[in-house]
């Protein structure tokens, strides 16, 4: 290890700014990318850690709609309570963005172009999900049905959240609207498709064979059981007034689908920390001497390990990313977290309930990290582990270090005599 | 000492963050156990000069900590730093450093006053944040509720044929060998009559003698459990699934008034 000076891009998942920021997306992606960030920083390596808001989307607008407020309303109140909870936790990105920034629309607009006139899309215009009342197109969050998959009847239109299969709306059993619950009619409407079933075997390769020592076993489970259901060409646009429009002729009213522009906003933020500090983002995403590191929970793992990479190929300059040590779920006191019914340990809460104890919340979720599993955050756990093991072990250890120096040698470091075997132990 | 920082480096590289933040508590560790065995409290009077070399050895695994922890604990990390004043000289130790040296902190150097790295945290603290997770779970329960649907219209002439009035329960006992019945003893203002109620589940018997309560009288009897009850009493239900009586809001209505 620490051999010669590396450069790294780190990214964190982009987090999705229709509410704040909880426990269990600290344990399964901040803080580890913040520790692995740290410690790479400390071993004398050329480091970039970017994330940033995720502010696209249909979930926005649904909540829009219901608060009687803009979308912009919604992720300009929740980026900034976003951004200062991670700074206040300590959280050392290099920079945090946001997808609304200008700098990520003309980025992502400019990678679809590129794709677009390369060949890269198939253009189709077929029958999409559509909802007569509401006069709009079924897409993602907008349509509920059951999963083709596991037969979950709460399956969204873009991925079903119990098996995490990721599909088209279309796929749905059963689907209905939920903007009014009508069931949906069809119409015709044009969208660009990434030919995803062309970079299977390339995936298949780069993936199950390739890092099959390296990465993570959740993540390569998940790749691989994708990889053998066969994968489907999948639209990057949709039909929505909400996200980066999409830059050809003849796509007025359609914009990029959040899960193509999103992870762009990784070399975006990059930029943005490049201008500002007088260096040139380049290496950092196109060296293939640099190690591109994804930090994300399990849910996102077919965006980072399939669809972005597949993105990234069909550009053709990008590099591809080492590894993506995608987390597992933390669940509080026994049930799921969840933001919409509130059953969570909000990080803004957390800071205002415990001043001062930013790393007593970093180490419990660390010391009890959902690695390999998915793992449960307890108050009692928490204590313990503050109790226990940073106040009795490592406060102890340092408060009789300190408090002896000063009692006994008047704080001055003493000259040590003749070793014993014990003290040569315990130094080397 | 010098082995934790590889130690530690390794498993964030294999992005084991479980497993390096137990070796991080490792290396407090083998400093809190290398005091403990060493014990200097006892020696400083007989045998200053070795009390020297043991804390000359323990600074050098809180110097080490104080560098090893940052990624994990950032805070904690320039608090250390301040304590042992190890950044006035606007030297940092890197971690290269404290693997590869075994003098981190050098005799003659003085450090700071102590101070408290971490505070206890309180049973209280931690019961405040589970009151306010049980607020949420009851705010939940009431919202997910299901409020019946309207029952279907009826005329009232339907509605004039119940005899409902207030009475006041006098004597209450659980019906024996059952989970939800109380036989009651209710004093309508016609008369006193058995009535068995179906709210063993949401009232202890003895806390009921003398609660208002509103019954249907000409309800046709019926025996349950092989007790006539002679009469039916109105009840609510509440958001946390318990029962709720239904009575006047004025102590003034006597037993026997009608409700229309």
């Amino acid at each position: 290890m620490m051999s010669t000076t590396k450069r790294y891009t780190i990214t964190a998942a982009l987090p999705y700014t229709n509410g704040p920021v909880h426990i269990g997306h600290l344990a399964g992606v901040y803080v580890p990318a913040d520790i692995y960030a740290r410690y790479l920083r400390n071993t004398g390596n050329d480091v970039v850690y970017v994330c940033g808001s995720d502010e696209h989307g249909v979930p926005i607008t649904i909540k829009a709609k219901k608060e009687g407020i803009t979308p912009q309303d919604v992720v300009d109140k929740y980026h900034a309570i976003i951004k200062k909870s991670f700074q206040d936790f300590g959280i050392s990105f290099d920079n945090y963005s946001r997808t609304t920034a200008k700098i990520h629309h003309k980025t992502a607009s400019e990678f679809f172009k590129k794709l677009y006139n390369e060949g890269k899309f198939i253009e189709e215009t077929s029958e999409q999900l559509f909802d007569e009342e509401a006069n709009q197109f079924l897409a993602d969050r907008f349509v509920i049905g059951t999963c083709p998959k596991c037969g979950n009847e709460e399956s969204y239109g873009d991925q079903c959240e119990k098996c995490g299969t990721s599909h088209n709306a279309t796929d749905l059993i059963n689907p209905k609207s939920a903007i009014t619950g009508n069931t949906p009619t069809t119409k015709v409407t044009k969208h660009w498709y990434l030919p995803l079933d062309k970079y299977e075997k390339w995936l298949r390769e780069w993936i199950v064979v390739g890092h099959k020592n390296d990465w993570k076993t959740n993540v390569l489970g998940q790749v691989k059981s994708w990889l053998d259901d066969g994968l489907k060409p999948r639209a990057v646009t949709r039909d929505l007034d909400w996200g980066i429009p999409v830059p050809i002729e003849g796509a007025e009213g359609k914009v990029l689908y959040v899960w193509f522009d999103a992870p762009i906003g990784y070399i975006s933020s990059t930029k943005e920390w490049a201008a500002r500090e007088g260096k040139d983002w380049e290496p950092y995403w196109k060296d293939k001497n640099t190690k591109l590191v994804h930090f994300i929970g399990k849910d996102n793992i077919v965006f980072h390990c399939i669809i972005f990479p597949a993105m990234l190929k069909a550009e053709g300059s990008y590099i591809l990313p080492e590894n993506v040590p995608a987390n597992e779920f933390l669940n509080l006191e026994g049930d799921k977290i969840s933001t919409s019914k509130n059953w969570a340990v909000w990080l803004h809460e957390y800071l205002e309930d415990f001043p001062e104890k930013q790393d007593v919340l970093r180490y419990a979720l660390t010391a009890n990290a959902p690695e390999t599993k998915d793992n449960d955050f307890t108050w009692k756990d928490f204590q313990a582990r503050n109790n226990n093991e940073l106040v009795a072990i490592f406060g102890n250890f340092i408060n009789r270090v300190v408090v002896l120096t000063n009692k006994y040698f008047d704080g001055i470091v003493p000259t040590p005599s003749e070793f014993t075997k014990v003290d040569t132990q315990t130094i080397y | 000492m010098n082995e934790f920082p590889a130690i530690i480096g390794g498993s964030i590289e294999r992005y084991r963050f479980r497993e390096a933040s137990q070796e991080l508590l490792n290396l407090a560790r083998l400093g809190n156990k290398y005091l403990a065995d060493e014990e200097p409290w006892k020696k400083i009077k007989e045998n200053p000069e070795r009390v020297k070399t043991i804390m000359y050895v323990a600074l050098q695994i809180a110097t080490s900590l104080s560098v090893v922890c940052e990624p994990f604990l950032p805070f904690t990390s320039i608090k250390l730093k301040g304590i042992l004043n190890v950044t006035s000289s606007g030297v940092e130790m890197s971690w290269k450093d404290v693997s590869e040296k075994t003098e981190l902190i050098v005799p003659n150097h003085k450090i700071g006053k102590p101070e408290l790295l971490f505070a206890k945290i309180e049973d209280s603290e931690v019961q405040a944040q589970l009151d306010k997770l049980e607020v949420t779970k009851l705010a939940n329960e009431a919202e997910n509720k299901v409020i019946e649907p309207q029952k279907e219209t009826i005329e009232f002439e339907d509605f004039s044929k119940l005899d409902i009035r207030v009475g006041t329960i006098l004597e209450a006992v659980k019906v024996p060998k059952t989970k939800k019945l109380l036989q009651l003893k209710v004093d309508v203002g016609i008369d006193t009559r058995t009535i068995v109620s179906g709210i063993a589940e949401s009232f202890n018997p003895e806390d009921i003698i003398g609660q208002k309560v509103t019954v249907v009288v000409n309800l046709a009897p019926r025996k349950l459990r092989g007790i006539e009850s002679q009469g039916m009493i109105l009840m609510a239900d509440t958001s946390d699934g318990k029962l709720a009586f239904i009575e006047p809001e004025n102590d003034s209505v006597s037993d026997g008034e009608q409700i229309s």
